[in-house]
């Protein structure tokens, strides 16, 4: 076999048989928060396969929520196809419905769906893994209601660059002191959880997650550097949505290998009222949504966990007389300054952009409202 | 019929993969009742040989795999597989000539086979419960093979075979949930991969005739796949960079000539 690959084998791209205009599916993502009653939505569209564009946001559709009694709550459009509205006396007796009508009069309806109370998060844990700090997630649900679970989470890290700029060049040959509001030394940068997590109480005997696995910081990476927090977010899933999430994970986050599991159509909780042939995807659900934050410093890390002491061997500095400083603009970036034994400053020093603007990392210079 | 084993297909992956799995106290195995009918009547003295046989099959307890199921080294292959029905039906038709200076056969066969996978819940519900191509849905194949005698050393032989490319599960879509790109995938076995089709030549050199020698020797010079088409061997999809990227593997896409010494003695 193998030798037979190495000996004629031959591979070339082959896109899909499939027509552009037949995979312009609805994609619903909706979500009624059982503390506060407001609903949001968010309507695209699917595209092909190999297509590198942004998605198609579906607006001028006209959203409502229905709840078992025939009351209706209209969404208003906040562009952009986002949609959102607030469902008053909210409660988790009642069930309710997404009525939608896209601006080319087709009509779409989820089931009905109840609202699930979601217990709250008992700890946020971290421990030394052979691949890194891993950080999980611990539960439990007294009443025993809350089988299933999804977790999402939002993680922010401050960081440093290689070197800290104190000087800049306010134009072309002119130095000044950096002012604090344009320093660009320490960022904090915010990414949020890409993967479906989803995990089930089910076969246990009380519903209890003890240390559900969330993401796994490598060793000696960026984000345990200076400061770490990771935000969780936990809510109680229905059957329906544990099943579609965990579909979803299945056929979607892994692809093509021997191992990987087979493909197959995840649809959702919704469907089409004008022709139940035609294809929606996407999930309605409702509940309460419990969160927690937690920070972790070098300090707080475990003991064989060694500090954070990469140094980009990229980053050196180099030297501008002031002589020379006519020669260079602010697109350059100046680190510090450098003193005779006695006297003026005879020259700065200089390094490239990735190691001195801590924005080239994808952070931001401005410190979140919730960072102490 | 009763078979006690029965195949899974895994026609996604890059090298398309079988796994035997054995009836247990899980599994059931498979229960076939088939029905054919067939024509057989020999024309011109014997030569010419013409058949015709049609068939009707009805499966019971056909093993399907789950949505999203894993089907390698997976300890406990049970829970991804349910059972479903299948039946399949088909025609073959058949123009054999068996001697003469230009003889061989020529087949034309219309067959299909489907399956209906209808569970409980909604994993062990395939396309909607309803009948749908199975992994050997091949309707239309059409095999020829001819040879000719130039004289009793040479001789030439063409042999054609065509089929319609077996079904796959195709990504058709990509959307975003959460900020993050998923895909959306057909109907199973919604599409199909491209025909196959491939054209093979050969010309056999007997050595001399003579009775006593030490080995009667031949040559025979081939040429494998003459039209160097690309025949799908697998159609697969890959994550790179962000976007879904979809590659068909062929294996001897480019004519194969091959010369053969062969004696016997």
């Amino acid at each position: 076999m193998f030798a037979i690959l190495i000996t004629g084998a031959c591979v070339e791209p082959y896109d899909p048989p499939v027509n552009d205009e037949d995979v312009r599916f609805l994609v619903v993502d909706g979500f009624i928060n059982a503390s506060n009653g407001v609903a949001s939505v968010t309507l695209t569209r699917t595209q092909p396969v190999a297509s590198d564009q942004p998605p198609p946001a579906e607006s001028g559709a006209k959203l409502s929520i229905e709840d078992k009694n025939g009351l209706k709550y209209q969404l208003s459009e906040s562009g952009n196809g986002m949609y959102s509205g607030i469902v008053p006396n909210v409660n988790f007796e009642t069930q309710y419905r997404l009525l939608i009508t896209t601006n080319n009069d087709r009509q779409y309806t989820s089931v009905f769906i109840s609202l699930q109370q979601t217990p709250a998060i008992d700890s946020i844990s971290y421990r030394n893994t052979k691949d890194g700090l891993e950080l999980s997630v611990s539960a439990h649900d007294i009443t025993g209601q809350s089988k299933y679970y999804r977790w999402k989470y939002i993680e922010t890290y401050e960081y440093n660059s290689d070197f800290n700029s104190e000087f800049m060049f306010t134009s072309a040959g002119v130095v000044d002191y950096r002012p604090p509001s344009q320093f660009i030394y320490t960022c904090w940068k915010t990414t949020r959880s890409t993967n479906i997590l989803v995990g089930s109480t089910e076969r246990l005997k009380e519903s209890v997650v003890s240390r559900f696995p969330l993401t796994v910081i490598p060793d000696g990476a960026k984000q345990l550097s200076r400061k770490y927090s990771i935000l969780i977010r936990q809510q109680t899933l229905s059957l329906e949505g544990y099943n579609y999430w965990l579909n979803l994970q299945k056929s979607t986050e892994r692809l093509g290998g021997l191992f990987d599991p087979l493909p197959s159509e995840v649809s959702g909780n919704l469907q089409s009222v004008t022709n139940p042939e035609q294809t929606v995807i996407g999930f309605f659900g409702g509940g309460t949504v419990d969160e927690k934050r937690i920070f972790i410093t070098p300090a707080d890390l475990p003991d064989e966990m060694g500090p954070y002491n990469y140094r980009n061997p990229f980053c050196v500095v180099d030297t501008i007389l002031v002589a020379d400083l006519g020669n260079y603009t602010s697109s350059t970036y100046l680190v510090g300054a450098i003193y005779p034994i006695r006297g003026p400053v005879i020259g700065y020093t200089t390094s490239a952009k990735p190691c001195v603007d801590c924005r080239d990392w994808g952070g931001v210079t401005v410190k979140p409202d919730f960072w102490d | 019929m009763r078979q006690y084993i029965q195949m899974l297909s895994n026609t996604t992956a890059i090298n398309p993969t079988d796994i035997w799995k054995l009836s247990d106290g899980y599994i059931k195995p498979q229960v076939g009742d088939q029905v054919s009918f067939g024509f057989y009547q020999y024309l011109k003295g014997n030569t010419i040989e013409t058949s015709f046989e049609t068939y009707y099959k009805n499966i019971e307890s056909m093993a399907d795999y789950k949505n999203g199921a894993v089907l390698l080294l997976n300890p406990h292959l049970e829970t991804d597989i349910v059972n479903a029905r299948g039946k399949a039906y088909g025609m073959e038709f058949m123009v054999k000539k068996l001697s003469g200076k230009v003889n061989g056969w020529v087949s034309y066969t219309y067959s299909r086979s489907f399956i209906k996978t209808k569970g409980n819940f909604s994993d062990e519900t395939v396309n909607g419960g309803e009948y749908y191509a199975s992994n050997y849905d091949k309707p239309h194949a059409v095999n020829f093979i001819g040879n000719y005698k130039f004289n009793r050393r040479v001789n030439f032989s063409l042999n054609v075979i065509y089929s319609t490319g077996r079904p796959i599960t195709l990504p058709i879509a990509r959307y975003q949930v959460d900020g993050t790109t998923r895909i959306y995938y057909s109907d199973r076995n919604q599409y199909r991969i491209p025909d196959y089709f491939r054209t093979d030549i050969s010309l056999n050199m007997e050595g001399n005739h003579k009775i006593r020698k030490l080995a009667h020797s031949s040559w025979t010079l081939a040429v494998y796949n003459l039209l160097g088409r690309a025949n799908p061997y697998s159609i697969y999809f890959v994550s790179e960079n962000g976007k879904i990227a979809g590659y068909k593997l062929s294996i001897f896409a480019r004519p194969i000539p091959t010369i053969t010494y062969n004696f016997k003695f």
